[in-house]
């Protein structure tokens, strides 16, 4: 036990017991088998049962990660994400343990961690109001579907190699003052541009091992990057994005309460 | 009589779950049309076979095959020939691949699907457990799933009253974004109570005499609100009986969270010391420090570890002997084996109270114990705290409002004002009118309030409710006139909530019909329960906005709400203090209704909120809304023109106060 040499403590002294994020831990991990457990029976990839496209646990478990830390974090959204497949669909198996702790608490929980720590970000973006915080995720969402749709209209135009970079170049230019206007009046924009960043890589790295769980359940690697792929991608990304929501919520609370680090 | 086992139940707990984990990890190594076949077989009877069958649920099963097969066959693999369109190609290999994949996943549910309603959460732990690393991990997870569960109904509940619809799956849906940003705070909330309660079922030996002292204690709870204690020097020797008296809000609880080690191992800093049982809290674990020091939160239901009754008191009792007899003491020693959430709110505090009585603790720190007994659990609790001082003699500090059955046992009396100690006098010096009234614990009498019942405007007609496969309403029929003010009354676990509850459009019932005329509010017997919001303004906005009031109207509720409750538009309702998310709660649940019910209102609330609660009662049905108010309260009861009794599930008496 750690000793204090104050028997009396001339300033505020708060102590938490580590017992308080292990149960936060646990407690998150059933919040996340709940919610999951929903959003796999009703948006469930047809040819992958437990691949859902409408993730929204993906929010819990990227706030599980910075909050409780990346190992703390995996093991709730990993837990969580199992639980959840084994409730909604008797997953319990080698592809349903890589599709869902595996990829729920390395990827979607403890990959964000690591990347917000690495690259010392500030999970309160230094906003005053959280609805910034959504109203900022939405616009960089459509800024990046506004530009992958420039991208793709090139398919059409077939514009040689070094032109057909332009059009995305341009909406892009023209899209970050349009679409994110004065967002980054409310937001520390370095930091919650970089948040948005880890969170599409973590979806990112979560779809391809979905992906692979897939392939390692039947389907061809072609076939499974597709679905559940692609869908896994949008449906855990834009549930991140609510995470991210989540961090200036809740973050100070967590902190005071001697929960999040 | 036993029922005989049957499906899975037959078999133990773990082999259960090697069964079921077993088949989940091999179905995908079976490859073809006769396995598959075998597979389905073997899961339609092990499913079939069972005590406990579930027909919506099972549904996922087929439906979800069919998909499978649907999907399969429409992308068959290239290259084996078939017919093909743009992307979509069908041939035999496709065929055959979707039999086997739709079969095999149909058969895999099933069984799961068998284990799931064959083991209820005592034994998936008593399945899980032998795993001894995870066993900690394994209780804090399914005690979160009761919990969280409790949470999710409540928070549900308190959405659909207010008005918030789930009348489609995409409504569903989108309502879980509210609700999964709400659970969000009551996750924190539950986590610092869960915590509290694991550490303090740690089984540690008792230390020292009892005695306490605290030196020169401030305490708060965020450096961004103010102390709620300050300059706490109070010193109190073994086997002393304090009663604690303040108004709400003047720091009773927290002083008795600062001596139980609450504060700062859960929550809160404190400056200072605090020494009890002669150990100093600073420097000693919780679960150490519980072994001598127990403190009893005012909610029951956070305060447990174990997932049942048996398993809970096992946890705080010398051996199963004394656990059974502070059961019976307690009255509840035919409930072994039942399951925690389905105690009533009376049963939960009986049982915390049996843990107290079988601990072996020094110091004993109610906070509010007595506040949701009947007469009958009051009168049951004290007489086995008698017995048990008897035996085990020890320090207790009481707060609670029933002054008047505490007083025979106080030795001596401390009272809190605005954070400080205003008084430390002998009983005889504190129980006289004057003192009684200074700290809001003598209430006015009321006389019976003027109403004049209009049409009916709410109807319970033969109304029966299951909950859990549990038989709770047994055929309730209620009418309820506009301007009306009712009071249900009937002992604890008699199905008073859940009647009220069903009349606000929260519970279905399986048989009978509910109509109400215009919006039904409710507030709940825990208020902290239904709140939504992280700060006193969204939650008092968030009905009317629901109910797409002009931006006007909203303001002026919101500001009518601050106005009536005295808070900070911007404070959270986490930090409040119970009784004013008490106000908050009643506050926030008037808007656009016909009908407002209120559980166990009096709960928590001094003299001077009581009476603040009953002046918006009378305001309200002189606007001709109609009152119910759920209690256990006599001089409450008192003010009504109509008293209704529930007992079992049934109406037993309806009719003029004066004839009860």
């Amino acid at each position: 036990m750690e000793e204090i040499p104050m028997a009396s403590s001339k300033t505020y002294v708060a102590r938490r017991d580590p017992v308080l994020r292990y149960t936060f831990a646990g407690f998150l991990a059933v919040a996340i088998a709940a919610i999951g457990w929903v959003m796999i029976t009703v948006g469930s990839s047809p040819s992958v049962k437990g691949a859902s496209f409408i993730w929204l646990p993906a929010a819990l478990q990227l706030v599980a990660g910075i909050w409780l830390g990346p190992w703390l974090g995996a093991v709730a959204g990993g837990l969580g994400a199992y639980t959840a497949g084994i409730f909604a669909y008797g997953g319990w198996g080698i592809t349903d343990i890589i599709q869902n702790p595996i990829a729920g608490g390395f990827a979607n929980a403890m990959l964000p961690a690591l990347l917000f720590r690495m690259l010392r970000l500030d999970p309160t973006f230094g906003c005053k109001d959280p609805y910034d915080v959504l109203n900022g995720a939405v616009r960089v969402v459509v800024l990046a579907l506004a530009v992958m749709a420039a991208g793709l209209v090139n398919i059409v135009l077939a514009l040689p190699s070094p032109w057909g970079l332009a059009l995305p170049l341009i909406v892009l230019v023209v899209g970050v003052p349009v679409i994110l206007g004065n967002v980054g009046r409310n937001l520390n924009m370095d930091h919650f541009v970089l948040a948005v960043d880890i969170a599409v890589v973590a979806c990112g790295v979560s779809a391809l091992i979905g992906a692979f769980a897939a392939y390692v359940g039947g389907k061809p690697i072609e076939a499974a990057l597709i679905d559940p792929g692609v869908g896994w991608f949008v449906g855990d990304t834009v549930s991140a994005v609510l995470g991210l929501f989540l961090l200036p919520l809740y973050t100070l609370r967590l902190r005071q309460a001697g929960i999040a680090e | 009589m036993k029922t005989r086992k049957r499906g899975l139940s037959f078999l133990s707990p773990r082999v259960r779950l090697v069964v079921v984990f077993t088949s989940g990890c091999l179905y995908i190594f079976i490859n073809n049309i006769p396995g598959a076949i075998l597979f389905l077989l073997v899961g339609i009877v092990i499913y079939l076979v069972g005590e406990n069958r579930n027909w919506k649920l099972v549904l996922a099963a087929p439906i979800t095959g069919a998909m499978m097969f649907f999907y399969n066959v429409i992308f068959s693999a290239r290259g084996h020939g078939g017919w093909q369109w743009l992307v979509f190609t069908v041939n035999q290999a496709g065929f055959e691949r979707g039999l086997v994949m739709g079969t095999r996943i149909i058969g895999a549910m099933l069984i799961s699907f068998a284990w799931l309603l064959s083991t209820s959460l005592p034994e998936m732990y008593e399945g899980l457990s032998w795993i001894k690393p995870a066993e900690p991990w394994v209780l804090t997870i399914l005690r979160g799933v009761q919990i969280i569960k409790r949470e999710f109904v409540a928070l549900t509940q308190s959405l659909i009253i207010r008005g918030l619809k789930w009348d489609s799956p995409i409504a569903s849906i989108r309502n879980l974004i509210p609700l999964a940003m709400a659970i969000i705070p009551r996750v924190i909330d539950n986590t610092q109570k869960g915590a509290a309660a694991s550490l303090s079922h740690t089984r540690t030996k008792p230390e020292g005499n009892g005695d306490l002292i605290l030196n020169d204690v401030h305490v708060r709870y965020s450096p961004l609100l103010p102390d709620v204690l300050t300059g706490i020097n109070l010193r109190v020797d073994g086997g002393e009986f304090i009663y604690l008296a303040g108004r709400s809000g003047s720091g009773k609880t927290t002083l008795l969270r600062v001596v139980g080690g609450i504060i700062s191992s859960i929550m809160g800093e404190f400056m200072g010391s605090v020494t009890a049982s002669g150990m100093n809290t600073m420097n000693t674990s919780l679960a150490k420090l519980s072994g001598s020091v127990r403190y009893i939160s005012p909610d029951p239901f956070a305060s447990f570890h174990g997932l049942t009754v048996g398993q809970e008191i096992t946890f705080l009792a010398e051996n199963e002997i004394s656990a059974r007899r502070t059961l019976e003491i307690m009255g509840i020693g035919d409930l072994w084996e039942k399951e925690i959430t389905k105690l009533s709110g009376g049963q939960q505090v009986r049982l915390v109270l049996a843990g107290i009585l079988a601990s072996t603790a020094k110091i004993l720190l109610f906070d509010s114990p007595m506040q949701e007994l009947d007469p009958q659990g009051r009168q049951e609790f004290l007489s086995a705290l008698k017995d048990f001082l008897v035996q085990n003699p020890c320090t207790v500090i009481i707060a609670d409002p029933f002054w008047s059955e505490i007083k025979p046992f106080v030795t001596r009396v401390v009272t809190l004002e605005k954070g400080t100690i205003a008084q430390d006098v002998l009983p005889g010096e504190f129980f006289t009118e004057e003192m009684l009234s200074r700290y809001s614990l003598l209430r006015e009498f009321r006389p019976p309030m003027s109403v004049i019942p209009g049409e009916i405007i709410a109807k319970m007609d033969n109304v029966y409710v299951e909950l859990d496969g549990t038989a709770i309403l047994n055929g309730i029929s209620l009418d309820l006139r506009e301007g009306e003010l009712v009071v249900v009354m009937g002992p604890n676990g008699s199905g008073k909530t859940t009647a009220m509850l069903t009349l606000a459009g929260a519970i279905k019932p399986i048989k009978g019909n509910v109509k109400a005329r215009g919006g039904v509010g409710y507030v709940f017997q825990n208020a902290s329960l239904q709140t939504i919001s992280m700060t006193v303004n969204d939650e008092l906005s968030f009905s009317p906005k629901i109910q797409h009031w002009d931006s006007g109207r909203i303001e002026a509720f919101v500001t009518e709400g601050i106005d009536w409750t005295g808070l900070e538009p911007l404070s959270c309702p986490l930090d409040l203090h119970p009784s004013e998310v008490e106000m908050l709660a009643i506050s926030a649940s008037t808007a656009g209704i016909q009908v407002l019910i209120l559980d166990e209102p009096t709960i928590g609330l001094d003299a001077d909120g009581i009476a603040k609660v009953l002046d918006l009662v009378q305001a309200l049905i002189q606007k001709g809304i109609a009152v119910v108010i759920v209690t256990h309260d006599q001089q409450v009861a008192k003010t009504a023109s109509r008293v209704v009794i529930i007992n079992m599930g049934k109406i037993t008496y309806d009719g003029p106060v004066v004839n009860f």
